[in-house]
């Protein structure tokens, strides 16, 4: 094996696949990345077993071959060359990689590739195209409502059902359920089937990290979900990213989204976005308590921490039916209004101790359900 | 803070009589009074002569009859007189309801009692409009909602909002301007300021001092002759002085019951029903409060008087019987050795609030069984109904719960319970 590459491309290449390393795994071989030189490119993956990332990028090779390296040191030592060509040459007895650029002569002991778990097969599966900037947007506006909590493991997942030429993505952390409709991309097959998996928000999170610099560059993203339903790959230029999927029952979501509704807020999404931010500052308490008011033309906003103070603003709205009052977890409602770009915002509620609907005006493409926060008056 | 304040003092009239005409008003116009049936003692039985005036209808007091008045001798001033008993509960159903309107003007809201409140409504100005304005809109959906008739008192201190609300009862509103407190106070009599009790003015009386106006001007030397250090900010007052802020009360910081054994518990299932029975009568006063708990704590003191207190972080917080009994079933059986004189249950690091569950869990399950027994034993007593672990009526003895306060007690609250 031997090469030639830019340091920055591969520094690039390597800060990104390595995000798939875990700091607490138990394997060795899982603290190395994998490097794999053919034909005019050299590919880089890494895993955690859960999450393997892989990268390829230019290269020029003059012998193909393969070797794992301990990504750590590899992407500390080559992200502080200057840039001036890294030549790659792989001493085969001794598994050692001598890199050698400008006045730097460095060898690194490596891991037979062949000791590198295999990346897994999402062989006769599904395949759909999307488009990547309608698939960053639906990965955002989903992946804020997962929970950490490991304890429920469905509940660290984005479900994904799939239909025809229509994807719906769900996140939930039991407080909060986000959940965005898209299409498949123009031109790609559709999915048979219906078809549902769960997808670790923290495969979709990475996935969104990789996505964001490649929106100009031309061509979709294909999702394929291996026939034994394990495993999920994200191809797109550059990059793939296969995850494991979540086995367990999703909470039937659908029974949670408001059907009627009592109280119709309609506001301007910039104002009340700041707004309550700025209302939220006194929100303090463990449970971020925001308590809104609609008024005849007006959302009153109000916080207040015992130890700290308290602050009231309003919002000039329309609302259509009852007047009330309810309190959320201010973090749950500043967080959606960070996610929508639409200039109205819709509140749908139901009386205080009934779930809230925020989705952008008029519209049902993505909807965001807050189970409110009960007050003690 | 710079500037002025603007505090709202709102006062119910005749609150008791008010609600008890809400639900007979075929006694509108007529003089009601509603009469405690005196605090007889246990087993004494309840005679008339011991009841109290607790409050009297407008039209019963041109006759003189007024509150604190002993029942016999408002009988003899108005031989005509509607008498009613005290219904505490249903009074304090309907001071829930005046509450939840004064916290949508302000969150800073201080109960005097069930039937008074002080309102900071110094930010609220951009929203609701000055403290004239809110005050104004205060006595109206008191008056259109509830069909209760209230006096507001609108200054720039407590003290001068307390005795402006006062002045012109019943449905008065009563306005100081910012910079005029001292001139409003000045030509009113030494009592309607508020902490100047008989003794004081009896004193202040000997020195000629009559008015508020004359004690705003009586010099430091007699004053502390008179009155002691606690003169000075008497004086202030006077003037139309006083710093003290609106406190919203404070959440407990924690609640417990905790029970002493004629003989020692050398028995552990017999300790497990207890540490059961206690944690029901925990659980269920923090659900009346509308309180979560953060953490279980269990108190054990055993035969030679060593006491062990233990604590349990709740996954999360949590008021459910199911729940509490639990972790302080668990924290028993760490602690657990025979010869247990005293066990008590504890709910530590309080919340007022709680994230509601968008999908029903056992836990969500357990609670909604706990509000539908708590309903029962509301309506019918205690020892209505239990569940089939515990046994009726069984918390008739325990003592009494400490309650430990984050914030300072509500203001001349005369030990009524707070409505919050």
């Amino acid at each position: 094996m031997k090469c030639t590459i830019s340091p920055q491309q591969l520094g690039a290449g390597l800060s990104a696949v390595t995000r798939a390393i875990s700091s607490r795994n138990t394997l060795p071989i899982l603290s190395n990345v994998l490097v794999q030189a053919r034909e005019g490119a050299i590919e880089l993956t890494a895993t955690n077993i859960d999450l393997t990332i892989r990268h390829t990028l230019a290269a020029e090779v003059q012998q193909p071959g393969s070797i794992t390296v301990p990504a750590r040191i590899l992407s500390e030592f080559v992200s502080s060359l200057p840039e001036a060509p890294l030549n790659w040459e792989l001493d085969q007895v001794h598994q050692t990689v001598r890199l050698q650029s400008g006045r730097f002569d460095a060898h690194i002991r490596g891991v037979d590739a062949a000791e590198f778990s295999p990346l897994p097969d999402v062989a006769d599966g599904v395949q759909v195209e999307l488009d990547p900037q309608t698939l960053l947007g639906a990965i955002e506006q989903t992946v804020i409502a997962a929970s950490g909590d490991e304890g429920r493991p469905v509940y660290t997942g984005v479900l994904a059902e799939m239909g025809g030429s229509e994807i719906t993505l769900v996140a939930t952390d039991g407080h909060r359920l986000a959940v965005r409709r898209l299409l498949v991309a123009e031109g790609s097959a559709g999915v048979g089937d219906h078809l549902s998996v769960i997808i670790p928000a923290r495969a979709l999170a990475e996935l969104a990290r990789l996505l964001k610099p490649v929106l100009s560059s031309p061509g979709a993203v294909t999702l394929s979900v291996g026939g034994s339903r394990a495993q999920v790959r994200f191809d797109l230029p550059g990059y793939s990213l296969t995850s494991r999927l979540i086995d367990g029952v999703y909470p039937n979501y659908e029974k949670v989204i408001p059907q009627g509704a009592q109280t119709t807020v309609r506001a301007s999404t910039d104002e009340l976005r700041r707004t309550t931010r700025v209302v939220s500052l006194f929100a303090r308490d463990a449970a971020n308590v925001l308590k809104i008011r609609c008024e005849s033309s007006q959302l009153v906003l109000s916080a207040n921490t015992n130890e700290v103070g308290d602050n009231v603003a309003s919002v000039d709205a329309s609302i259509e039916g009852e007047n009330m009052g309810i309190a959320f977890n201010a973090r749950y409602v500043s967080d959606v209004l960070g996610l929508l770009d639409c200039p109205e915002v819709e509140l749908i509620l139901n009386g205080p101790l009934a779930p809230g609907m925020v989705r952008a005006a008029g519209e049902d493409t993505y909807r965001y359900v807050i189970m409110p926060v009960r007050v003690a008056i | 803070m710079t500037g002025t304040r603007t505090i709202l003092h709102v006062d119910l009239d005749a609150f008791f009589v008010s609600c008890e005409l809400l639900r007979r008003p075929e006694l509108r116009g007529r003089p009601v009074v509603v009469a405690g049936g005196g605090e007889s003692h246990p087993g004494e039985a309840r005679s008339a002569g011991r009841s109290v005036v607790s409050a009297a209808s407008y039209e019963a007091r041109p006759s003189g009859v007024r509150s604190a008045l002993p029942l016999a001798r408002a009988l003899r001033l108005c031989p005509q007189l509607v008498v009613l008993p005290v219904d505490i509960d249903h009074y304090a159903r309907i001071s829930k309801q005046v509450f939840a309107i004064f916290q949508q003007y302000t969150p800073l809201v201080e109960p005097g009692s069930l039937d008074e409140a002080y309102l900071d409504v110094s930010g609220s100005q951009l929203v609701a409009g000055d403290g004239p304005t809110i005050a104004a809109a205060i006595q109206t959906r008191l008056a259109d909602e509830l069909g209760l008739p209230a006096s507001v008192g609108v200054a720039s201190c407590k003290t001068v909002a307390k005795v402006a609300s006062d002045l012109r009862k019943p449905r008065g509103l009563v306005v100081v301007p910012p910079g005029q407190e001292g001139d409003f106070l000045s030509e009113l009599a030494l009592e309607r300021l508020p902490g100047a009790g008989p003794k004081t003015v009896a004193r202040l009386r000997l020195l000629g001092v009559t008015t508020l106006g004359d004690l705003a001007l009586l010099d430091d030397a007699r004053l502390r002759a008179v009155l002691g250090p606690q003169g000075e900010q008497l004086r202030d007052r006077a003037r139309g002085h006083d710093p003290a802020p609106v406190v919203p009360p404070g959440v407990p910081r924690s609640l417990s019951r905790e029970r002493t054994f004629a003989r020692d518990l050398t028995d552990l299932t017999e300790a497990q029903r207890m540490v059961r029975l206690l944690s029901f009568a925990v659980a269920r006063r923090l659900r009346a409060g509308g309180l979560l708990a953060g953490a279980v704590s269990l108190k054990a003191r055993f035969a030679d008087f060593q006491t062990t207190t233990r604590q349990l972080t709740l996954p999360r917080p949590a008021s459910a019987d199911l729940e509490l009994v639990a972790a302080a079933q668990e924290l028993l059986r760490r602690v657990w050795q025979p010869g247990v004189r005293l066990l008590g249950v504890g709910a530590e690091q309080l919340v007022p609030h709680g994230q509601g569950q968008l999908f029903e869990g056992p836990a969500e399950k357990g609670a909604r069984l706990d509000v539908a027994l708590d309903r029962l034993r509301d309506r019918f007593g205690t020892g209505a109904i239990a569940r089939g672990i515990g046994s009726l009526g069984a918390e008739e003895d325990w003592n009494r719960d400490h309650l430990r306060q984050l914030g300072p007690p509500p203001a001349g609250g005369g030990g009524a319970p707070s409505a919050l």
